[in-house]
């Protein structure tokens, strides 16, 4: 089930960029020393407290990347077992950021590149963008 | 949040083939004297493993995962993959398991993502169902 969860750290940056909807899970804050284990039992960012923050599902996070800033991307299934992050360059209103990236294609694609990896990957770009233009 | 989570069909599924992890959610199909319904509950105040484990167990519902879940659980117990793919046009993707789908044209079938998540999951459970 943890493998559905964002990171504490993107959990954090979601929260920071303002992701706010109820979720399963979450995390304290480091300040309270009480580590930044996974914990069941989630909330809205909007309801938690201040030492307190949502852990999202990959899946709520892509969907909320897709729905609020209308940012198109994929994980793809490559046939050698790996997998590979496509951002699309027509996510029309973020296409200068992604153009500064060779390719559509965002990553390298190691071997044993799991899913995992991919969706962790995928998330970070998306950070990366929506952090840029917000900037 | 509901869109997160797979149909009671598919659910019922997914438990007759195995699928038996932990879940946020239940379904309950029942009938009344003005006809069929079905619910989805869900829960993000549990705190342990096992209480999920207990409410999983609860008598007449159907932990019902996510699309997430079951695509996660499809790929490392039976090798089943799927992908997504934008269309070209807002809003719109192309789906593909073991073949892309088509429409009655011959071209590539249009889908709003959550179709295309819910028309994969079908496929790859009828993959599972003829294994």
């Amino acid at each position: 089930m943890e493998k559905e969860f964002v990171p504490y750290d993107i959990a954090l940056r979601l929260k920071n960029l303002g992701f706010d909807e109820p979720c399963f899970g979450l995390y304290n804050l480091p300040e309270q020393n009480l580590g930044a284990d996974l914990k069941f039992g989630g909330n809205s960012n909007k309801y938690n407290s201040k030492w307190k923050f949502s852990a999202p599902t990959f899946s709520q996070a892509f969907r909320w990347f897709r729905e609020k800033y209308n940012l198109i991307f994929q994980i793809n299934y490559l046939f050698n077992g790996n997998y590979q992050v496509i951002i699309h360059k027509n996510t029309h209103e973020y296409m200068n950021l992604i153009q500064s990236h060779p390719h559509s294609c965002v990553d390298e694609v190691p071997d044993n590149y799991s899913y995992e990896d991919a969706e962790l990957s995928c998330i970070g770009k998306l950070l990366e963008i929506v952090e840029q233009k917000l900037k | 949040m509901v869109k997160e989570f797979v149909t009671y069909e598919q659910a019922l599924e997914l438990s007759n083939y195995g699928f038996n992890d932990s879940c946020f959610g239940w379904r309950s199909r029942y009938t009344s004297s003005v006809g069929e319904h079905e619910t989805l509950e869900y829960n993000h105040n549990f705190t342990t493993h096992e209480s999920l484990e207990l409410f999983n167990s609860r008598k007449g519902d159907l932990p019902c995962p996510t699309y997430s879940q079951a695509f996660r659980w499809l790929r490392e117990k039976h090798g089943l993959e799927h992908q997504i793919t934008y269309a070209g046009v807002k809003g719109r993707y192309n789906a593909f398991t073991d073949d892309w789908f088509y429409d009655s044209k011959g071209e590539l079938k249009e889908f709003s993502y959550e179709e295309a998540e819910s028309a994969c999951l079908d496929r790859l459970l009828k993959i599972v169902e003829q294994k």
